[in-house]
């Protein structure tokens, strides 16, 4: 798991599985359906996303079939159960046992030169500085293949510069993709962020492509972002002493 | 084909025709289709006496479908008696469109219940202090910045 040091500090770390076969099968599900989406076959998953770019899938076609890769997976692969299965020391030790997971999985693919990498963004607010970010690659990602994130010096540091100069996101951009630190994850490992961290993706100028999920836990309690819990998560595990806190008030108010 | 009553949230955080889309579509996915729709009086926002009585009266449905269940959260408590009502004594399902949340029967209200009420007491615990309100003072020292 990330080390106290590591996430109190930075913002975020880079934490190898507890349990690696979850995310094995979270790989396998997701490289099956994407096999049917994509009318593509391949005798492995990780040949098939590191290799996805020969299939000439670009533009408007990829987004249309990635919107409908995210709906069935959604609907068919338990991500934020698998992650949670492979991870779950890292997100209970950051989070407590009770606990929301976010109800979709975003699903990421960055193909080599495709000159529209994720934008330089932070997800709090509007979701809530209570959440954490994992961030699963389902390949080895390195340098230009991976994400860029400013920790939290360096965000800091940058929202004084917006701050100081709101009309002009050219510099800021430029100040964070500078100061941003590239994170090498290999398959098998997440990034767990602090929600609040700036982070995108520069054009990928390696020779393979990205295929990456994301999701956010959260604590059932802890305060909401604009985000909706409702809307947006769902619940994922109850302490023992939870349970008997909300069976106290379901009988008064259900009977 | 199920029959639906919708019911547009009065307080309109979206647009009518765009809630009405969005039950339209939840309604589907439920298998049904709406039948007629109503929305709350202002005055019985927190009560929701209007989609009480309507409910008790509204003869051959097979259940509500609401555009948020923050409907239920208006008033001083969030209103768990009538859910129950809904679906445990007029047997009706109760759909939710922007939460995509269904409950069916009253296991399923049972089962949603640590959620349904974690999220509400949080919610009222940190009313004063949420996100928005924060986002919107930003916004208006940025404005006053800027005139000044």
């Amino acid at each position: 798991m990330p080390t106290d040091d590591d996430f109190l500090h930075l913002g975020y770390a880079v934490t190898p599985a507890a349990d690696l076969a979850p995310l094995t099968r979270l790989r396998h599900q997701i490289f099956h359906i994407a096999q049917e989406i994509f009318d593509a076959r391949s005798g492995n998953a990780e040949e098939f996303f590191n290799q996805f770019h020969q299939h000439g899938v670009t533009g408007a076609r990829l987004n249309d079939l990635r919107l409908r890769l995210i709906e069935r997976c959604t609907a068919e692969v338990d991500a934020g159960a698998l992650i949670f299965e492979a991870f779950g020391p890292t997100v209970r030790g950051l989070l407590g046992p009770d606990l929301l997971v976010q109800k979709t999985t975003n699903l990421v693919i960055q193909q080599p030169h495709d000159p529209d990498p994720s934008e330089l963004h932070r997800d709090a607010p509007s979701n809530s500085p209570y959440e954490v970010v994992v961030w699963v690659p389902l390949v080895d990602c390195h340098a230009t293949k991976s994400l860029y994130i400013l920790d939290r010096q360096k965000t800091a540091a940058a929202q004084e510069l917006l701050k100081a100069h709101n009309d002009d996101w050219a510099g800021f951009e430029a100040h964070c993709l500078a100061a941003g630190q590239g994170v090498d994850v290999p398959f098998g490992s997440a990034l767990f962020f602090w929600t609040g961290l700036y982070h995108g993706s520069r054009v990928n100028q390696e020779t393979e492509t990205r295929w990456s999920v994301n999701l956010r836990y959260k604590g059932l309690f802890s305060p909401n972002g604009l985000k909706d819990p409702l809307e947006y998560f769902r619940l994922l595990s109850l302490s023992p002493l939870s349970q008997h806190g909300l069976a106290f008030h379901k009988r008064q108010l259900l009977g | 084909m199920k029959s639906f009553y919708a019911c547009i949230d009065a307080s309109l955080p979206a647009p009518q025709p765009l809630q009405h889309l969005a039950i339209r579509d939840r309604a589907a996915k439920a298998g049904g289709a709406i039948t007629f729709y109503g929305a709350e009086e202002i005055l019985t926002l927190g009560s929701q006496a209007f989609i009480q009585a309507k409910l008790r009266r509204y003869p051959g449905i097979q259940g509500v479908v609401f555009f948020t269940i923050n409907q239920f959260a208006y008033g001083p408590a969030f209103n768990f008696k009538l859910l129950k009502t809904i679906v445990a004594t007029l047997n009706l399902e109760a759909h939710f469109a922007r939460e995509g949340l269904a409950i069916r029967d009253a296991a399923a209200l049972d089962a949603l219940f640590p959620f349904l009420y974690a999220v509400d007491a949080a919610r009222r615990r940190d009313a004063d202090r949420s996100w928005r309100a924060l986002i919107l003072q930003a916004a208006t020292a940025r404005t006053t910045d800027t005139s000044s």
